[in-house]
């Protein structure tokens, strides 16, 4: 078992009512598997996959990353697990526009504490991997949409992390891109990482092994 | 990790070009200035840092209820050194009356200024002797030790040990400054031999151009030629005091000690409170000013002034940093955000911040190094430092204070945007990246705090600087009651009045000559004596004097109100008639001045009666800056005591061809001296210089401090207009028009200013009251000049906001919409 999330609630107090942004979420995600998560807009799905990243507390329930619960870890215990495990990919990106590819590579391992020969050569193999080598000296704003998700999910890949989380990864590409970027999940997938992404396309989603639909913050069957 | 935190930092400073220069620009000026007070500061420390005893050399000070002296009385000394010696080590004194003349040498006569000092002078100090025995050099009545260069002029290559060099007193100053005359009177003290050679090239704060054995004083004496008492404790003007405690005693010791002689001395005098203090010959330069200063320095509070108008505008400076800073956090967050996310924790967020900011505080060392260049040349320029002893020269050690400091000054602008925008969560910083904007609350109201400040300081510099304008030419135009124009003032160095009259008489172009003992208004020394009528024999009155001769009325075009001026026939001996002034006329209870003609007033300590044979009306005498309005002058004939010689020239004639000519006959007369002359008016314009340089100051630390927070607006209103471009792009679709949208983005800057005003006016009129009216002749703090200053303040920072919020007002709506 890679994680499990038992009766997870979240919510905000608004006008003095609660609003709830999650609601008794009970989810299991076995390593190797690879979930999409659907719904409609507004319904809870990035504030979820934010709480299983670990970059977003809840209010009530259970959390346990690799049976360790993360309910009761403190801060600074739980970003060195998702630091460790954890990879992410973002709808826009979020690459930074001042350093170049091979930097943005870098950039996590900096943070990782590997040392200067290893980070080289872990570099080079995702740039090898990704047959991104050619650009490696560009900046973001030099490649196209695709090419920059392609980076996104070479940088969450770096550190071999044991879980992806996507959120919305080809929401901004075209659909030759987004099938280049699903392929490539896919085989990842293959190669034993486990991958939970947020998407609207049920062709996208077919790339998985496991459907989960939320409605205003509840999982529905 | 540096280097990548170095690289992302080097790529954001180019990429945000605007954010940077405005940073340079403001971090550059105000380091440099910083710089240039730093290299002020350093070469002050550096003044007698090179004594090897220097932790246990202490001056001793007197003090009376109000002032403190840097002299003491000459038998001080001994009574230490004989009743303390636990305590005491050793002294030494320097007599502080000026032993200056002529040294000369076969045919070679060198004017020079040296002291007399003690034997003990080079076992506490540590003055390096090229030649000669520390022990003995200035044991034995005349003996002389010359400097390097004094020996130089002297003996040119020749060895001066052991050579004889005879000493001519012609009073001499030590401290080079012109402003106490030169006596008229010529002692010959005798023949001395030359026992040392000193190097004092390093810098100290006791200037000698040679030194005289204490020792020859008593024979001085005795010939008459010094006046000098070992052991009178009424003068205490005469002699320093520098005493070398013993190991491990402090001036905690000392304290004491001092405090039992002065009770000793002076309880049985009624009118002496003297007590004496002490001060570490680290704290003397740079130090408290202290009377009768045995050389002229910059004092402390001018150093802690300067300091201080660096310190505002660096702050000015590094407000613009955090302003800006926070202003366009908004476009950091993303970064911080993914970083984040990445598995950055705060601490590297946060350094990599810091970093930043330090770079941009090397960066703006790199040309504040080179400003400095510029700067302390214009600094060294200025009107009051050609009396002060200043070394500017950089070496290793201050390259390295100078990095230090541009790194400090880097961290603290970095300090509070660092942890800022390091203490966004992820989830945070990447949310808002997508709308929800950043910087409001306590934040908002920190930047807006930062700019008052800004505005508070800009508004009292300008208007500050403004006033001593206005002062100025107030000064400069200022009518003092005789005619300046067209009049060379020759200084006598004991030169022959007569003589040298007669021969410049000769020259077409001199119209009339008088002489006198100082030259009104130009700060020179006005003798005060005591005065009194027969009517009121108990009145405790004082009055001015100066010293002239027949031709100084008229010559100086002084108005003659009633009676005469001094006759031609006039004897040169036995004073019996004076010339006053109205205010004279009135101290003396004179209600009709011109009534006073005629009448018998008493002078002087010895009341010697006089008649009054003419009145002046008043005009001003003392510095403009330093003269009270009406004071009390008597004229009085006094041949003996002229020390300048006023000369009138035809408007239309050739100055320096005249000038070539006097130094001629100058130097007919007097071979070793140099003629020195000033021509009246421009000397009565330079007594104003002091604020002149305060013009200099202030108005450059004004300018910065405007230039700073206009900048600072500027880039202010640029990201709040980026950041509003959506709002601006729907008010437009739906109407509003440029004014409206203008105005809507510069509203908040006007209330700022608006609320400066309201803080900064009254501070500003009374810090500004408090030294204006210690000036007599003094212009009106008008209401004009703060509406000027606040008008300058106005232009320049509504055209700094103006430019970008019409610029964006202006803008085509659909542009601020589409790029959304
Ligand atoms: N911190 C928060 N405070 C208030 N509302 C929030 C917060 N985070 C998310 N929401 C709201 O919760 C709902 C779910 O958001 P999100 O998980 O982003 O939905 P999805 O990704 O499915 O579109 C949205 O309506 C959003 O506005
Ligand atoms: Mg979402």
């Amino acid at each position: 078992m890679l994680l499990q999330l038992r009766n997870i609630f979240k919510w905000v107090n608004s006008g003095g009512q609660r609003l709830f942004l999650l609601k008794d979420i009970n989810l299991n995600v076995e390593e190797g598997e690879f979930i999409s998560v659907m719904g409609p807009s507004g319904s809870g799905k990035s504030t979820l996959l934010n709480v299983i990243g670990m970059l977003d507390n809840f209010d009530e329930g259970e959390y346990e990353f690799l049976h360790e619960p993360v309910h009761t870890l403190k801060e600074k215990h739980r970003a060195n697990l998702y630091k460790e495990y954890i990879g992410f990919v973002f709808q826009s990106y979020h690459l930074l526009d001042e350093l170049t590819v091979k930097e943005n590579l870098e950039m996590p391992l900096l943070y990782k504490k590997f040392k200067g020969t290893e980070r080289r050569a872990m570099v080079a193999d995702m740039l090898d991997r990704f047959n991104i080598v050619g650009k490696k000296d560009l900046f973001p704003t030099q490649l196209s949409g695709g090419q920059q998700q392609l980076v996104g999910v070479a940088r969450a890949l770096i550190a071999n992390p044991k879980l992806i989380l996507a959120d919305e990864p080809t929401g901004n590409l075209n659909s030759a891109q987004s099938e280049e970027i699903m392929g490539l999940f896919k085989q990842l997938n293959s190669e034993g990482v486990t991958i939970i992404q947020v998407t609207h396309s049920e062709k996208n989603a077919a790339y998985g092994s496991r459907v989960i639909n939320l409605l205003d913050g509840r999982m529905i069957k | 990790m540096l280097r990548n935190y170095l690289k992302v930092a080097l790529r954001n400073i180019l990429k945000h070009k605007m954010f940077s220069l405005i940073n340079v620009f403001g971090l550059s000026v105000s380091i440099a200035t910083c710089l240039l007070i730093i290299l002020l500061i350093y070469g002050q420390k550096k003044v007698d840092s090179f004594h090897k005893e220097r932790n246990r050399i202490v001056r001793v000070l007197s003090m009376d209820e109000t002032r403190s002296f840097a002299s003491t009385p000459l038998p001080l000394a001994p009574i230490l050194l004989e009743e303390y010696p636990h305590i005491i080590e050793d002294a030494v004194r320097i007599k502080s009356s000026f032993v200056g003349g002529d040294v000369v040498y076969g045919n070679n006569r060198i004017p020079l200024a040296g002291r007399y000092t003690d034997d003990s002078f080079f076992r506490i100090f540590s003055f390096k002797l090229i030649k000669g025995d520390v022990a003995t050099v200035l044991e034995a009545p005349f003996s002389i030790v010359l400097t390097k260069e004094s020996a130089e002029k002297i003996f040119g290559k020749e060895d001066p040990i052991g050579k004889s060099v005879r000493l001519n007193d012609i009073g001499l100053n030590t401290m080079d400054i012109d402003l106490i005359p030169t006596e008229n009177t010529e002692t010959l003290l005798g023949d001395f031999v030359v026992t040392g050679v000193v190097d004092n090239t390093l810098p100290s704060h006791i200037q000698f151009e040679f030194l005289i054995s204490m020792s020859t004083i008593p024979s001085l004496v005795k010939e008459g030629k010094s006046q000098a008492t070992f052991d009178g404790w009424k003068n205490y003007f005469d002699s320093y005091l520098y005493v070398l405690l013993r190991e491990g005693r402090t001036d905690k010791d000392l304290a004491p000690i001092l405090a039992n002689i002065s009770k000793e001395r002076y309880a049985a005098m009624e009118d002496m409170k003297i007590s004496f203090g002490s001060e570490q010959l680290a704290q003397i330069t740079p130090g408290a000013f202290h009377q009768n200063p045995i050389s002229l320095r910059m004092p402390i509070e001018a150093i802690y002034f300067l300091s201080f108008l660096g310190l505002v505008v660096l702050f000015s400076a590094c407000f613009n940093y955090v302003n800006l800073s926070f202003a366009r956090s908004l476009t950091r967050s993303k970064e911080v955000g993914v970083r984040k996310t990445m598995g950055a924790a705060r601490y590297q967020v946060f350094t990599q911040f810091i970093i930043e900011s330090v770079i941009i505080a090397l960066l703006s060392l790199v040309v504040a190094i080179g400003l400095l260049q510029v700067l302390s040349v214009v600094f060294l320029g200025l009107w009051i430092n050609q009396f002060l002893i200043l070394d500017l020269t950089p070496d290793l050690m201050l390259f390295v204070l100078f990095i230090g400091f541009s790194v400090l000054v880097g961290c603290l602008a970095g300090l509070l945007p660092a942890s800022f925008l390091s203490s966004f969560t992820p989830i945070k910083a990447l949310r808002n990246f997508s709308g929800i904007s950043l910087g409001n609350g306590k934040r908002f109201t920190l930047r807006k705090g930062l700019v008052l400040v800004q505005f508070c300081a800009s508004l009292f510099f300008i208007i500050t600087t403004l006033l001593i304008f206005s002062q100025l030419n107030y000064l400069l135009e200022k009518e003092y009651g005789f005619d300046q124009g067209n009049m060379v003032n020759i200084k006598l160095q004991g030169i022959e009045y007569e003589a040298l009259a007669n021969e410049l008489r000769q020259n077409p172009a001199i119209q009339t000559i008088s002489a006198s003992s100082f030259v009104p208004g130009t700060g020179g020394y006005s003798g005060s004596t005591e005065i009194k009528t027969l009517q009121m024999p108990d009145a405790d009155l004082t009055s001015s004097y100066i010293g002239i001769d027949q031709n100084f009325i008229p010559n100086l075009k002084l108005s003659l109100i009633a009676g005469n001026n001094f006759s031609a026939s006039i004897p040169k001996k036995d004073e019996t008639m004076v010339v006053v002034n109205e205010a004279l006329a009135q101290l003396l209870g004179y209600k009709e001045p011109k009534s006073i003609v005629g009448e018998t007033i008493l002078m002087g300590k010895d009341q010697s009666a006089v008649q009054v044979i003419g009145l002046t009306g008043n005009f001003i005498f003392d510095l403009l800056t330093e003269a009270e309005q009406n004071e009390p002058l008597l004229l009085r004939y006094l041949p003996n005591e002229f020390a300048f010689m006023n000369v009138r020239y035809h408007g239309t004639s050739d100055i320096s061809s005249m000038l070539t000519f006097m130094e001629e006959k100058w130097k007919k007369l007097d071979k070793a001296h140099s003629f020195k002359y000033e021509l009246y008016e421009d000397e009565l314009k330079a007594t104003n210089s002091i604020f002149t340089d305060m013009m200099y100051i202030l108005g450059f630390i004004s300018f910065l401090a405007v230039t700073i927070a206009s900048l600072g607006l500027l880039g202010m209103s640029a990201f709040t207009v980026e950041s509003k471009k959506k709002e601006i792009g729907i008010r437009k679709v739906h109407g509003a028009g440029v004014r409206h949208i203008a105005l809507l983005l510069s509203n908040s800057y006007l209330w700022l200013f608006a609320l400066a005003i309201l803080i900064t006016i009254p501070i500003t009129y009374f810090i500004n009251t408090l030294w204006l009216e210690e000036i007599s002749y003094r212009v009106n703090f008008s209401i004009w000049i703060i509406a000027a200053g606040i008008g300058i303040m106005f232009v320049l920072g509504s055209s700094s906001v103006l430019s970008q919020t019409v610029k964006a007002a202006m803008n085509n709506p659909i542009k601020g919409l589409r790029e959304e």
